[in-house]
């Protein structure tokens, strides 16, 4: 059961970390114009 | 840019409900934080008022030198198809970006679409984003630039063939991400 939390967390962890990375990779690579047409 | 991170949101989803067609084992992200130093530059010089004020002027080189490191880390991962998908959505921008003076090209009919109150002028950036305002038929390989216009509600989105590239990358390596993220727990239950 320990090792299935610590496990439990570091595949978490892994998950958030690759997420992270790759929505900062989108924000750089990415270049999208975005309005507010009724604003 | 939400419009981007919303397929990776819905690949993550998908991965967890529905991983039964996820091929690929797991997602092994080399050098991560080569992307955080690329991208920090944009960051400062595009999202924080002060810094924009003062990076003005060389704006061009923040954005052509943080997309090549980017282009290099996505040569770190070719052989994963998500990063080859981005790959290729990237090059077709920073060829864009290149060819037009190093910012994203956008035409004044694609400005007037997503504000049509305002005036446009040559040379004129478009709110905080990366692009530039340019007469169509000045743009070098402008169908690479913003030209696929979006409305989803009152949100108004101008993106680029690159754009869609990588939004379709991004959904593949979400799917990806979430269908390992319920397998490998299930294995020591």
């Amino acid at each position: 059961m320990k090792y299935f939390l610590i496990n439990l967390r570091k595949e978490h962890i892994e998950l958030a970390i690759a997420i992270t990375i790759l929505v900062l990779f989108i924000l750089g690579a990415g270049a999208p114009a975005s309005g507010c047409n009724s604003c | 840019m939400y419009l981007l991170i919303l397929p990776m949101i819905l690949g993550v989803m998908l991965g967890i409900t529905s991983p039964q067609f996820a091929q690929q084992r797991s997602l092994s992200i080399k050098k991560p934080w080569l992307v955080v130093i690329a991208v920090l530059p944009q960051i400062a010089a595009f999202y924080i008022p002060i810094f924009r004020e003062i990076s003005a002027p060389v704006m061009p080189i923040i954005l052509v030198g943080s997309q090549t490191a980017l282009l290099y880390f996505i040569w770190c991962h070719w052989e994963q198809r998500g990063f080859v998908l981005m790959g290729v959505g990237l090059g077709l921008n920073l060829l864009v970006i290149s060819l037009n003076g190093g910012l994203m090209p956008i035409s004044y009919e694609m400005a007037q679409f997503l504000f049509p109150e305002g005036e446009w002028m040559q040379g004129q950036l478009i709110g905080t984003g990366k692009d530039i305002v340019m007469r169509q038929e000045t743009i070098l390989l402008g169908f690479l630039s913003d030209t696929i216009p979006v409305a989803i509600g009152s949100y108004y989105v101008v993106m680029s063939i690159g754009d869609i590239f990588i939004a379709t990358g991004a959904f593949w390596l979400a799917y990806i991400l979430g269908a390992n993220s319920t397998r490998k727990e299930l294995v020591y239950v």
